[in-house]
């Protein structure tokens, strides 16, 4: 046997289609589909982060919301103090936060506001949010209830407040 | 010279590479174009620390080895290429090649297709397969030898 190396060159002599033109075709298509994944990732990623900063519950969005006005108003009744501690603009009302300290551990006291669309009672703590449209008056009414009795109503004129009107005025 | 051109200065012998490794035209097609649209991929990062050839068939080199992993190779080859004849190779010894050829292992036939079909200097394809030179030259040896069996059969 021969040690010298068969000669293969005629082997490279091969009739090639044309193979760049779609070579950049597909390099081309895999371009655009992978930055377009990356570009609909980032935006979802966005409006996902977005999403998650925003306020969902009423109390988050009154708490965030602007503008506001803190009017200290405050009632002193049977077993119970309850503070207004923020009115401030909603998108589509006004938004109250109360916080309501009964003086006795025992009683059960509640608030609430016949107008309210809704409403929020954090379990942790003593306030209570509540939404009410907005009118052309500014009067609102709160009740004050213990053990499912009714016991004093609480009358709320954020016009004489000096409350701005932008909060609770219906344009 | 841009992209495009390069590619096809190289075109045919990457393809002559997959044809005469694989054996079967329509792959050696797919493997050739999978090839390029890597390469333009890989066009940015390339650095010109070796000749564009070589950094060409080491992306085929990497393409075959992805194919080859997939399951090329588990069918047998064909010759279904039967190209024009050079002058003063007579068409039956050029069969007669190629089937030698097409008879060995995939690893003897990359082997023998870069170096004795393609002209790569054997330091050269080593660098394209990822291997020392010295271990590129035992299995060059060997793959000749193999050949020659085959062919004198």
């Amino acid at each position: 046997m021969s040690d010298e190396p068969l000669d293969l060159r005629s082997l490279a002599d091969v009739e090639e289609p044309e193979l760049v033109q779609e070579a950049l075709r597909t390099f081309r298509r895999r371009f655009l589909t992978r930055y377009l994944w990356v570009v609909l990732a980032a935006v979802l990623a966005a409006a996902a982060i977005w999403w998650a900063v925003q306020p969902n519950s009423l109390a988050e969005r009154i708490d965030a919301a602007t503008p506001r006005d803190v009017p200290g108003l405050s009632w002193h009744t049977q077993g119970v103090d309850v503070g207004l501690a923020d009115v401030v603009r909603l998108r589509d009302g006004v938004g109250f936060r109360f916080v309501v300290i009964p003086r006795s551990e025992a009683a059960q006291f509640c608030i609430s506001m016949p107008e309210s669309t809704d409403r929020e009672f954090p379990a942790d703590g003593f306030d209570a949010y509540f939404e009410v449209p907005r009118s052309s008056t500014g009067v609102y009414q709160a009740t004050i209830g213990c053990n499912s009795r009714r016991i004093e109503p609480l009358r709320i004129d954020l016009q004489s407040m000096h409350v701005d009107d932008s909060i609770w005025k219906e344009s | 010279m841009d992209l495009e051109d390069v590619f096809r200065h190289h075109q045919r012998e990457i393809y002559a590479y997959f044809l005469r490794t694989v054996g079967r035209q329509a792959e050696a097609e797919e493997l050739a174009q999978e090839t390029f649209a890597r390469a333009c991929s890989a066009a940015l990062r390339f650095r010109g620390d070796s000749s564009v050839r070589t950094w060409l068939f080491g992306i085929a080199h990497r393409v075959l080895l992805e194919a080859s992993r997939a399951g090329l190779f588990d069918r047998p080859s064909g010759l279904e290429d039967r190209p024009d004849d050079p002058p003063g190779v007579s068409a039956e010894e050029r069969l007669d090649l190629a089937r030698a050829l097409a008879a060995l292992g995939p690893g003897d036939r990359e082997v023998l297709v870069m170096v004795d079909v393609l002209g790569f200097e054997p330091s050269a394809a080593a660098t394209v397969a990822g291997v020392s030179a010295d271990t590129y030259r035992v299995r060059l040896h060997r793959a000749r030898r193999r050949l020659r069996e085959v062919y004198e059969r």
